[in-house]
């Protein structure tokens, strides 16, 4: 009987203990957040969790989630090892999760790994200033986001605006930066957030947009999206994938894979580097610790 | 009277007279009462107000507006307020202009307006009545410019449903069928024109004035989609288009809706809301607003409908990345 016992313990154990140390040791799940049109960010992200598979010898496995905030939620629930942030997903995640900021990409089309956030409209809509903006529609991206919702918000705030709720007609949340682009050429939002990257590659691939948009303000610089690793990754895991990631521009296979990601290269990311996203958060009134995302 | 005058003393006839005279009098009287009550009490009646609704084609997408915009009129009371009369002529100038006059002459209290022929037509009159329009493309609204004009205009963005359309089809020859006897189709043509040399494209242009002559204007052109501009004309002809789309397996975009959904790309201004809009500003005139007083309003409400099921049919592979832009899916 007491062997009985022994041995269902010992399974229990086992069975307890063994999703933990296969997704420490043979497989890696890094998580993404939907900064673009999902279909197109997979195929940029596909060939460098290859790559980092095959150097490290760990499988990476790659899941995109459905909303900014979700990274949060999900980050523990669904055992990840590690995300691609948004810079107001880091500091949230900072605060709630206990990960590591590792590495950012410096991309090709801006040669940055830092981005800015726009407040666009179309070139007629007659909407130059906050002040013209009241009872207009506005197309933010995700809450948790610092270029498609947090810059706007504090903007806002530093021109009199302290409730969105009744400055503006209507305001929505697109979801992706593409989609907030799309909303106000297509004239079903007047104002939209958008990251500087993906409105520079939108223009970049068809300049006549130039013509129809117009950025009517523009934010300070924050650190790109940000790969994080949990605190708890063994160090030499942890050690590995930075400076895979770090050295990858000077390998002739990592510089095929960073060209189709659209980076140079990657930077090493300090906590310091969000200094200016909590001085963002403060400046829009938010409470980081109370802040509901969702 | 004198045969009994004769009978009477001098008294009686002076009784009898001054009778006569009171009874005269109280006639007199009364009739100018009555008079005075019919007039006072006839704009009682008369506060039933007349207002003359021109719709530029007997098209789907105008009847929704006006439903609405009935609808709208019911809910706020004011059915049995005012009496509509409803004109459809069809769609070219002088049939629209004669529209607009006959609403002139029969001194309508108001004139509305559904589409931008008949908000022409309208505004072109010169006359003094209060004139409401929606449903008309925004460029041709922000020209017309009078004190007794206001509605709700449509911004679409040509250069969206190109955007879209491009992304399903690689465009060499673009068919755009259009209408001379509809300025805002005309001017959209001419947008497309300006995109086309900045996208390199050519242009095949299709100016379509009686619905029934599409399938001859279709005959053996060689597209590789088309693109049908905000007219009813093109509306009407909605069928021998996709017709002729079905069998080239070419896409179809359009900014009117398609009452058969077979338009591959749709994308237009809710009919809807315009004719709520239109509905609003209507009550506030009939509450003696004056229409210069009444802000233009444009359309919020967008739709833009992606026909995944006909598509799949023609052969044609919709993107991932527009599909998600769509208000709505048709499976």
């Amino acid at each position: 009987m007491i062997i009985k016992t022994l041995l269902a313990a010992i399974i229990l154990f086992i069975i307890i203990l063994s999703p933990l140390s296969a997704s420490s040791q043979d497989e890696l799940l890094i998580g993404l957040i939907p900064e673009e049109n999902i279909f197109r960010q997979m195929d940029r992200y596909r060939p460098l969790a290859e790559y980092l598979s095959k150097k490290l010898g760990i499988k990476i496995k790659l899941t995109i989630i459905s909303k900014y905030g979700d990274i949060i939620d999900n980050f523990v629930t669904r055992r990840m090892d590690g995300a691609f942030f948004e810079a107001f997903t880091v500091v949230l995640a900072l605060d709630r999760l206990g990960v590591d900021p590792v590495v950012r990409p410096v991309t090709l089309d801006m040669a940055s790994s830092n981005v800015k956030s726009y407040l666009i409209t179309r070139k007629d809509s007659g909407i130059k200033s906050v002040a013209d903006m009241k009872n207009k529609r506005m197309a933010f991206v995700d809450k948790a986001s610092v270029t498609g919702y947090l810059f706007a918000v504090a903007h806002l705030r530093a021109n009199g605006v302290r409730d969105i709720d009744s400055y503006f007609k209507e305001y929505y949340f697109t979801g992706s930066h593409d989609s907030a682009i799309y909303s106000v050429l297509d004239y079903r939002a007047d104002v939209g957030t958008v990251k500087s990257k993906v409105y520079k590659r939108m223009i970049d691939n068809d300049p006549i947009l130039n013509n129809e948009l117009r950025i009517i303000a523009e934010s300070g610089e924050f650190p790109d999206t940000t790969l994080c690793l949990r605190s708890d990754l063994p160090k030499n895991i942890k050690l590995g994938i930075k400076n895979i990631l770090l050295k990858m521009d000077r390998d002739p296979e990592g510089m095929e894979v960073l060209k189709k990601y659209g980076a140079l290269r990657f930077n090493e990311t300090k906590i310091d580097d969000f200094l200016p996203v909590v001085d963002l958060i403060n400046k829009a009134g938010l409470d980081i610790k109370t802040y509901k995302y969702r | 009277m004198a045969a009994i005058s004769r009978y009477l003393t001098k008294n009686q006839r002076r009784q009898i007279k001054s009778q006569i005279s009171q009874y005269t009098r109280k006639t007199i009287l009364l009739s100018v009462l009555i008079i005075a009550l019919f007039c006072f009490v006839t704009p009682a009646f008369a506060s039933e107000k007349i207002i003359g609704v021109i719709m530029s084609g007997d098209i789907k997408y105008f009847k929704e507006i006006h439903n609405a915009f009935m609808s709208k009129l019911e809910k706020e009371g004011y059915a049995n307020k005012v009496k509509i009369f409803m004109q459809k002529p069809y769609t070219e100038p002088i049939s629209m202009s004669n529209a607009a006059r006959k609403l002139i002459a029969m001194q309508a209290d108001m004139i509305v307006t559904y589409g931008s022929p008949a908000a022409i037509a309208a505004f072109r009159e010169k006359t003094n009545i209060p004139i409401v329009y929606a449903g008309v493309y925004d460029p041709i609204a922000r020209d017309m410019k009078a004190k007794n004009i206001t509605g709700i205009s449509s911004r679409i963005s040509v250069l969206s449903l190109l955007r879209y359309l491009r992304g399903i089809a690689p465009l060499k020859t673009l068919g755009v069928i259009y209408s001379t006897n509809e300025i805002s189709s005309v001017y959209q043509m001419e947008e497309l024109s300006k995109y086309s040399e900045q996208y390199n494209f050519v242009i095949e242009k299709m100016n379509l004035t009686r619905p029934h002559d599409a399938p001859k204007l279709l005959a053996g052109k060689k597209l590789d989609a088309i693109f049908i501009t905000n007219s009813s004309i093109s509306s009407m002809a909605f069928s021998s288009i996709i017709e002729y789309a079905k069998n080239q397996r070419v896409p179809t975009a359009s900014l009117f809706p398609d009452e058969a959904s077979q338009i591959i790309i749709s994308y237009y201004a809710d009919p809807v809301e315009q004719g709520v809009i239109a509905a609003e500003k209507v009550i506030k005139i009939l509450g003696g607003t004056q229409p210069s007083q009444i802000m233009k309003s444009y359309s919020d409400n967008i739709e833009l409908i992606f026909n995944l099921k006909d598509a799949r049919a023609l052969g044609i592979s919709v993107p991932m990345d527009i599909i998600t832009e769509a208000t709505s899916i048709i499976k």
